[in-house]
């Protein structure tokens, strides 16, 4: 294995293998890798201008453009030493916050629920779970519905860029969005007790989990880094922080932090920040089973479903007390620099990085992924989990459905090809 | 005997791409559950567990652009499998933007991320040129976009599934900004690539303030040095018009023969 401290493939999700090799009762190889096909999106960029960097990076992930579109906007103005308005500020939210429910109700509802319940997809699930799979369509449609009018379309926002918004949403668009708020927060309660309900396999493994952070809100896109084993960095340190290398088995891009894997998303959110989650959202936690913090992968499930409602009641409060005025985007003046922004995208810490010459072209670009940070700890979860099954003598088709199950609760960007898990599976 | 009428086989695949084309259909509103009950989606590893793998399907939607070999083996396999396939999305049609590493050198670009040891891009995850599903195989059908537009996709399965022969709108943006009366970005001396790109989006972009950045591809009988000339004479450098025409479908232009290419980058 070498080391290499450089930049790194950015696209992750869409397809993964998986090697497992047991012998004599013991896990002796478990790697989880990406195969998809590498895009070199840090070697895409070079040699661009300033304002093509947020539409060129969005299109590495149809499920979180709006995170690497804002991550992106966010280091540009940081290098150029731009401040946004408030109206900005807010709309940029409220825009990441349409993205979070989306990508969440896509998630825990159309992936991971089928798990749980016996099937094979949420097809399949259609006739016996039909209420379920309208609310999880109604949620997805009011996430799309804010990105697309404050970003002006559906995937890969337009509208909002480097020093503010093109334009901004018409007061019928904010009363259309007012609406379908109406039935969102009930929507979001009644999905977090369907994910309280469910048994979640017991899987506990002490690894460090890591979260953007705010001293008085849950964050979603700025503060500081942190982590539950008392990481404290600012954004500009973050990168020097992260080893990144490159394994055989993988076409994204390993990561490690002193030497050791670290876990990020929805669940190191809760982790680090449950205190800043809605009070009754967090009683509705208190009163079952479960509780925060969980070092329990699967509980991943359960940290979204409660922060899918903590973002619907935002959104709901910024919605109600929204007046737009127009506003013109911030004349724009670049300089020679570097830029660095760190967000939560839906799966966890975002981070990208542009150094520009003295006329805002792209000179070095390193962006690293959720995904591609939290693989090794989801490699290690496997191997744990794998162990604990065959120590219980599953045999070998359980294991593979969990295994999957297991997978999938990371919401990796590849959870679309670990339904297609190609599991090498050698036993002696 | 009157026999059922079969529902046709759908499937939906994808190769290398970011899978917002997929989530295009399965984020359609109101009508997912219609079009779920009007066909037998027999793969779509994106969403279902068990998928039929090899066929034969009536209908199989890719997404993603042939980028490695990998992809390239998966394509010809689906294919042969398929009585009609539909190129989704720009990654599909025309490269989308990993496209833009055709315009560089490919060396330098793989070790720009991965270092000068990159042993993960071996046998199926060796790189090749990023390019289009038809450089590679026969393509029915292309519905470009990045990501393709949700009526653009439902006319489709709509005509499809009524027998007709589908047909994809080909107009340049300015027919539907002209339509929907949206200020000339170009007249008011901004970049906009409208003319030169296939619409079927309903401008989403001038209409949002936002110049068309192209991410439909081209449409073929654009007046190219016309738009160049526009452009220039807003103060548009013409190595970044080059840049513009290069992001999202650079080989597609470059067979149109924009000539500036060799204007701008030399012989």
């Amino acid at each position: 294995m070498t080391e290499i401290k450089l930049n790194h493939i950015c696209k992750v999700e869409g397809h993964a293998a998986l090697s497992l090799r047991i012998t004599g009762g013991k896990v002796v190889k478990c790697e989880l890798g990406t195969t998809e096909g590498a895009r070199f999106f840090e070697g895409l960029v070079i040699g661009r201008k300033w304002d093509e960097l947020k539409e060129i990076t969005s299109r590495i992930c149809g499920i979180c453009s709006v995170a690497h579109s804002m991550t992106s906007i966010k280091a540009v103005e940081d290098a150029f030493g731009i401040t946004p308005s408030a109206q900005t500020k807010l709309l940029r939210e409220l825009m990441t916050i349409g993205e979070r429910i989306r990508s969440h109700a896509t998630h825990l509802y159309l992936l991971s629920l089928p798990d749980f319940v016996g099937c094979e997809s949420a097809i399949e699930m259609a006739p016996r779970y039909k209420k379920e799979l309208e609310r999880a369509l109604r949620l997805i449609k009011l996430g799309n519905e804010i990105v697309i009018k404050l970003g002006g379309r559906q995937m890969h926002p337009v509208a909002s860029v480097v020093g503010g918004f093109t334009g901004v949403p018409s007061k019928e668009d904010v009363a259309c969005l007012r609406g379908l708020m109406q039935t969102a927060r009930k929507d979001a309660v009644e999905t977090l007790k369907l994910f309280l309900a469910l048994d979640y396999p017991l899987l506990l493994r002490d690894v460090e989990h890591v979260c953007v952070y705010q001293k008085d809100a849950l964050s979603i896109l700025d503060g500081v880094i942190v982590s539950d084993d008392g990481l404290h960095v600012r954004p500009g340190a973050y990168g020097e922080l992260i080893e990144e290398y490159v394994v055989p088995h993988s076409t994204a891009k390993f990561a490690g932090h002193d030497g050791h894997d670290y876990m990020l998303g929805a669940l190191a959110r809760m982790n680090n920040s449950w205190q800043f989650v809605a009070p009754d959202i967090r009683r509705l936690v208190k009163d079952s089973k479960h509780a925060f913090p969980s070092k329990n992968p699967f509980h991943n499930l359960i940290a979204q479903a409660a922060e899918l409602a903590h973002w619907v009641d935002v959104g709901q409060e910024q919605l109600d007390r929204l007046e737009l005025r127009p506003e013109a985007v911030v004349d724009v003046r670049p300089k020679a620099g570097v830029g660095v922004a760190v967000t939560e995208a839906p799966r966890g810490l975002l981070f990208h990085e542009y150094h520009f010459d003295e006329q805002g072209i792209c000179t070095e670009c390193r962006i690293m992924t959720p995904t591609s940070q939290f693989i090794r700890a989801q490699e290690a979860d496997v191997k744990l989990y794998v162990q604990q099954l065959v120590d219980a003598g599953k045999d070998k088709d359980v294991i593979v459905s969990e295994v999957e199950k297991l997978i999938r609760a990371f919401d990796p960007c590849f959870s679309c090809s670990a339904h297609f898990l190609d599991v090498d599976w050698q036993e002696s | 005997m009157t026999e059922e009428k079969r529902k046709p086989r759908i499937a939906i695949h994808s190769i290398t791409g970011c899978a917002g084309c997929q989530l295009t259909i399965y984020f359609i509103k109101d009508r997912l559950l219609d079009f779920l009950g009007a066909v037998d989606l027999v793969a779509a590893p994106m969403i279902k567990g068990k998928n039929d793998d090899d066929g034969p399907y009536d209908v199989c939607f890719v997404e993603g652009s042939v980028s490695n070999r990998r992809d390239l083996e998966h394509l010809k396999k689906w294919r042969a499998q398929s009585k009609v396939l539909v190129a989704l999305g720009t990654c599909a049609t025309h490269a989308n933007v990993q496209g833009i590493k055709n315009f560089h050198d490919a060396r330098t670009v793989h070790e720009r991320v991965y270092g000068q040891e990159a042993a993960n891009l071996e046998g199926g995850s060796a790189p090749v040129a990023p390019t289009p599903l038809d450089e590679h195989v026969k393509v029915d059908y292309k519905i470009s976009g990045c990501p393709p537009e949700e009526v653009e996709i439902l006319k489709f399965i709509k005509e499809f599934l009524t027998g007709m022969h589908p047909r994809i709108y080909h107009e340049p943006v300015c027919v539907e900004c002209t339509k929907r009366e949206i200020r000339c970005l170009l007249e008011d001396g901004k970049e906009c690539m409208g003319p030169l790109i296939r619409g079927g989006c309903n401008a989403l972009c001038p209409g949002v303030g936002h110049g068309c950045t192209g991410c439909h591809g081209p449409i073929e009988e654009a007046n190219i040095p016309q738009t160049i000339e526009l452009l220039k004479a807003n103060g548009v450098p013409l190595k970044l018009i080059n840049q513009h025409l290069q992001k999202y479908a650079g080989l597609a232009f470059d067979k149109l023969g924009a000539a500036i290419r060799k204007e701008v980058e030399g012989p």
